[in-house]
């Protein structure tokens, strides 16, 4: 294992992988159960995601520089550490399928509609595949890169949609009431505690102690794009019609018109997107191929990587014959499975670390 | 070498994939779309009516049309379908079109009165479900049918579509009678809390149609589109009409004046009746809900500024006093204007002001009871107005020309 993944790279890997489906589907909840009070739900998840955030790095700091499967065997034991790598392994994969397939709907919904879908399909999962097989600082790379291009145009979409904004569409404050902003609080929040995804990728990087560091700031970064498409999409069309947009960020640069020049410049800003969308698939695929070629002990990661790709083609044209059924599973279905992996697990973990504290003392391990 | 080799068939492999996956199953030429530039939706009691039209681009390409010279070719088409259901009318275009119709560039829909007075929500459904047209479309009401307006040319421009979006940006910059209503703003205040909405009159001033190039071959056209009045939604059907006078008070209440004309009445020294003229360059209205005593009540605060640009009375404009009873007389206009367009607003019901907003956001608690009724909570509500108009410019004359010649005689 090579430690070659920057602190910026890492928070790169971080934002993105959790904001390019957040920004598709997280407005359109928050607003849906809290209508303007929204953006309040996503500052609360903010707030909760920072914790969680802090909890995963701290979690990270203790691993003394072995890949995480192998630290969790030798401190779990053998069965445990493959127990809890074929889960994460299942994990990452089914979250592959559902970001895959998110992406295709998109794509069809928008671009491409007399495309078939299995084609779409086919093309991203090769996509990300391709990536994968040149090794996690290749993906870094691209991630720092894209991370790059999205700081330079989301301020632009911001500044030409400054005309169309109207902050007092988000007035009054907390007038959804207490429980219908908790309840718009959980998306949200389940996206942000995809931050978990540092626990593989934190013994790539360089500068393991600078975990805290790269987790606190990709959830914050992830957190602010979050909040700007929640509080800009409600500002610009009030909360009642974002309800209704399927994909609300691609409606506010779309209105963008500058005299007769410049108008139409939502491919822009899709263009970025799609590229956040290949990191964040190639960042899944990733741990899914680490997971299984850990837990299974299977020599060859590109064999690992070509079969799970194959199966991941079956997976998302099989499993979500109608968009919708898609769109359900993310917004509800998926609800337990992200608090089970990106929450519960951890915390089993964490738990499961302290009662072998003794153990990992003994072999030289960092303190929290 | 080998790994050259290998390099070069990888570049070649590339390069062929570029060429087999150029819009992949979407690909479309350029020749075989039929751009729209404007789209009409009738009723026909049964089914909608759905019209275009649609560029000629040789048309247009070849400076031929209304506007270069050469054999006259029409640079649009126009034409229709009917069917069950707005998507369904669009789809029989291919029974009659050689060409794909592309939404992309059109500029203006237009609702007949009928569709009007129906209710639409059919045809937001189709701008927001599909990719194709896009919500930054201009909305306008017309009273006779849509395809007509469609048919006619326009002076000036060659693409009527085009032309038609013009008139009502400019309109909306330069006069603020009438605001521009794209897709996305309808939507907005329909589901807004007064569930009411605005929209421009289009209609053909003259008896004839300037539906023929040969109408190009004289100075004057038999007709010419032309915005009017001011249409009132409310849940999604058209309730009315309000008049320009009107209608220049919704734009006043709603802070979307940018600049627009006055004209107040004035009286000379001698007697002598007149008007003077002002174009207000900066407008800004703040209306705040007042609660006293359980009673929704409204204050509108109006700051105007602007230039006097013409002036009938024999007036000395160097005097302070002179320009304060010009400001006075037109505050009262536009104190008028708007109390009008209050009380048009009420007795209609509809709140096209964004009063129901501003009481909503101000109390939110109350709001509960009061949108339960909100169209008789509005219809009580008084609204008090104060205006504060700055002449800031005389222009480039200190005494009006009557003041002069009057001047001249008595000397």
């Amino acid at each position: 294992m090579k430690r070659e993944i920057s602190t910026l790279q890492t928070v790169a890997i971080v934002i993105n992988a959790i904001t390019p489906t957040a920004v598709l589907s997280v407005p359109g909840v928050a607003i849906g159960f809290a209508s303007n009070d929204g953006w309040i739900a996503v500052l609360i998840a903010a707030a909760a995601g920072v914790i969680i955030a802090i909890a995963m790095a701290a979690i990270c700091r203790r691993n003394p520089g072995l890949l995480f499967l192998e630290w969790i065997e030798s401190r779990l034991g053998t069965a445990t550490g493959i127990f809890i790598g074929v889960l994460l392994g299942v994990y990452y994969f089914n979250a592959f399928c559902m970001i895959v397939r998110e992406f295709a709907n998109f794509i069809e919904d928008m671009v491409l509609d007399e495309t078939p879908i299995v084609m779409l399909i086919v093309v991203m999962v090769a996509v990300s595949a391709f990536s994968i097989a040149h090794g996690i600082e290749a993906m870094a790379r691209s991630a720092a890169l894209v991370l790059y291009l999205i700081m330079i145009i989301v301020p632009i979409s911001v500044g030409l949609n400054f005309d169309d904004i109207n902050f007092k569409e988000l007035l009054p404050f907390f007038d959804a009431g207490a429980t219908r902003i908790g309840l718009a609080t959980i998306a949200p929040l389940l996206w942000l505690s995809e931050v978990s995804i540092l626990l593989i990728v934190q013994p790539y990087m360089k500068y393991p102690k600078s975990v805290m560091r790269a987790s606190v700031i990709g959830s914050i970064g992830s957190s602010l794009q979050l909040l700007l498409v929640t509080v800009i999409s409600t500002s610009i069309f009030g909360a009642d019609v974002v309800r209704m947009m399927s994909y609300p960020l691609f409606n506010m640069v779309g209105i963008v018109e500058v005299g007769e020049f410049v108008e139409r410049i939502e491919i822009f800003t899709i263009s970025v997107w799609g590229m956040t969308m290949y990191v964040k698939m190639a960042v899944f695929l990733f741990g899914a191929v680490h997971c299984f070629t850990h837990a299974l002990r299977l020599k060859s990661s590109m064999h690992v990587l070509f079969s799970i790709s194959l199966l991941a083609v079956a997976t998302i044209i099989v499993t979500w014959p109608r968009n919708t059924e898609h769109g359900q599973y993310v917004m509800i279905e998926s609800v337990p499975f992200f608090t089970l992996f990106n929450l519960i697990i951890p915390a089993c973990i964490a738990i499961g670390l302290l009662a072998t504290r003794g153990r990992g003392a003994a072999k030289g391990e960092q303190a929290p | 070498m080998r790994s050259t080799i290998r390099s070069a068939m990888m570049v070649v492999l590339l390069l062929l994939l570029c060429v087999a996956t150029t819009g992949c199953w979407n690909r479309i030429e350029l020749n075989e779309l039929a751009i729209t530039s404007a789209t009409g939706v009738d009723w026909d009691g049964q089914n909608w009516v759905m019209s275009y039209q649609v560029l000629i681009p040789a048309a247009i390409s070849s400076g031929i049309g209304t506007a270069g010279g050469g054999t006259p070719q029409s640079p649009v088409i126009v034409y229709s379908t009917k069917g069950k259901s707005i998507r369904e009318a669009m789809m029989h275009s291919y029974s009659e079109s050689p060409r794909k119709l592309f939404y992309a560039h059109n500029r203006v829909v237009i609702i007949s009165e009928e569709v009007a007075r129906r209710g639409f929500n059919e045809l937001l459904d189709v701008y927001f479900r599909n990719s194709g047209p896009r919500e930054t479309v201009s909305m306008l009401v017309t009273p006779g049918t849509a395809r007509r307006v469609l048919e006619q040319f326009m002076q000036l421009v060659i693409i009527p579509g085009e032309g038609m979006k013009d008139i009502i940006m400019s309109e909306a910059r330069n006069a603020s009678v009438l605001p521009n209503i794209p897709v996305y703003q309808m939507a907005m205040n329909l589901t807004s809390d007064a569930k009411s909405s605005v929209l421009p009159e289009i209609y053909i001033s003259g008896n004839e149609d300037t539906s023929t190039l040969d109408s190009f071959t004289h100075t004057t056209i038999p007709s010419k589109l032309k915005l009017g009045r001011l249409a009132i939604l409310h849940n999604d059907r058209m309730i009315g009409w309000m008049n320009r006078k009107q209608s220049l008070g919704v734009s006043f209440l709603r802070d979307e004046v940018k600049q627009t004309t006055i004209t107040t009445p004035c009286t000379d020294e001698q007697g002598h009746s007149g008007f003077d003229t002002l174009v207000i360059q900066r407008s800004s209205t703040k209306l705040k809900p007042k609660l006293t005593e359980g009673k929704l009540s409204y204050n509108a605060k109006v700051h105007v500024s602007g230039v006097l640009t013409e002036s009938d009375c024999a007036q000395n404009l160097y005097k302070p006093d002179i320009i304060m009873k010009m400001e006075s007389a037109a505050e009262q206009q536009i104190q008028q204007v708007l109390k009008g367009a209050w009380k048009k607003g009420q007795q209609m019901g509809a709140d096209v002001f964004g009063a129901a907003e501003k009481a909503h956001r101000k109390y939110p608690k109350a709001w509960k009871q009061w949108s339960k009724d909100w169209n008789s909570v509005f219809g009580e509500a008084p609204l008090e107005v104060q205006v504060d108009f700055r002449i800031t410019r005389m222009g480039l004359s200190n005494k009006s020309f009557q003041y002069m010649t009057d001047k001249n005689k008595k000397g």
